[in-house]
């Protein structure tokens, strides 16, 4: 084989590879146009939306806010169809989080608002009862002394 | 030259419908009946706390430039809709209570 051919062959290779590389130069740049594109010159705004797209900061606004009104008026059947268009996958859970989180945070009256909505959309006789003050319900008694049956022995008594 | 606008393509594509597209959305872009909705939630609120400050900041939620025209937005799609009478009543107590603050904390 003559180094003239194997220059040939060399010249066949190049175009490919580099178009593959245009390829990866051009999508990065794509990518890097579309982000730009969407972010500052035509930005997605989205209109109509229902409340379980929103995202969860304010969905928890929105929780919170069905919690205190039913807290203030007592309207259950209004609450919960309000809860049901946040479409939470477990609203006990979601209600009884966001609970614990108020509480930390100081805020009372929320938490209690939230855990009194949580209590009511619990089912019945569900044992995991309490959902906002875990701490102050009474602790299980950790060592319990264990009775150990003693085995006494029969007195043996003599017989004549 | 074809790769690359190839790729410019394919990656703005990316970019604009995938990467960039915000999967949640925020309370403004709420539809106008769960505005009015959450309106009225405030508006049950103040009838219960009578505390006029927390309603406005309760009601900047739904991001209008004004809470005052916000509420007057609901309250008209609620009586459109035929809300139940208490609903709308209790909607227009509020927007009557903003109105007549002074200028700004509406």
């Amino acid at each position: 084989m003559s180094e003239e051919t194997q220059e040939i062959r060399l010249a066949d290779h190049l175009p490919e590879k580099h178009g593959a590389w245009y390829l990866v130069t051009g999508l990065i740049m794509g990518l890097i146009l579309g982000m730009i594109y969407a972010r500052w010159v035509n930005p997605i705004i989205y209109e109509n939306t229902e409340p379980s797209s929103l995202n969860e900061t304010d969905k928890d606004i929105y929780r919170s806010t069905i919690a205190q009104v039913f807290a203030k008026t007592g309207a259950l059947d209004r609450a919960l169809r309000r809860m049901e268009l946040l479409e939470d996958e477990d609203p006990f859970l979601a209600l009884g989080s966001q609970a614990q989180l108020a509480l930390a945070q100081g805020k009372e009256d929320e938490a209690r608002a939230l855990a009194m909505l949580a209590s009511n959309l619990q089912p019945v006789n569900d044992p995991s009862a309490d959902i906002l003050e875990p701490a102050q319900t009474l602790p299980e008694p950790t060592a319990t002394l264990q009775r150990i049956p003693t085995q006494t022995l029969p007195i043996e008594t003599q017989t004549p | 030259v074809i790769a690359i606008l190839a790729g410019i393509g394919f990656g703005m594509f990316l970019g604009y419908e995938v990467i960039a597209r915000p999967a949640e959305t925020n309370a403004p872009s709420l539809r106008i009946d769960f505005k009015t909705d959450y309106a009225l939630m405030v508006s049950e609120l103040y009838a219960q706390e009578g505390d006029a400050a927390k309603a406005i900041a309760r009601m900047t939620y739904l991001g209008e430039s004004s809470p005052l025209q916000m509420l007057q937005t609901a309250i008209a799609y609620a009586q459109e809709v035929q809300y139940d009478p208490d609903d709308v009543q209790s909607m227009l107590n509020l927007a009557a209570v903003i109105q007549v603050l002074p200028e700004g904390t509406q």
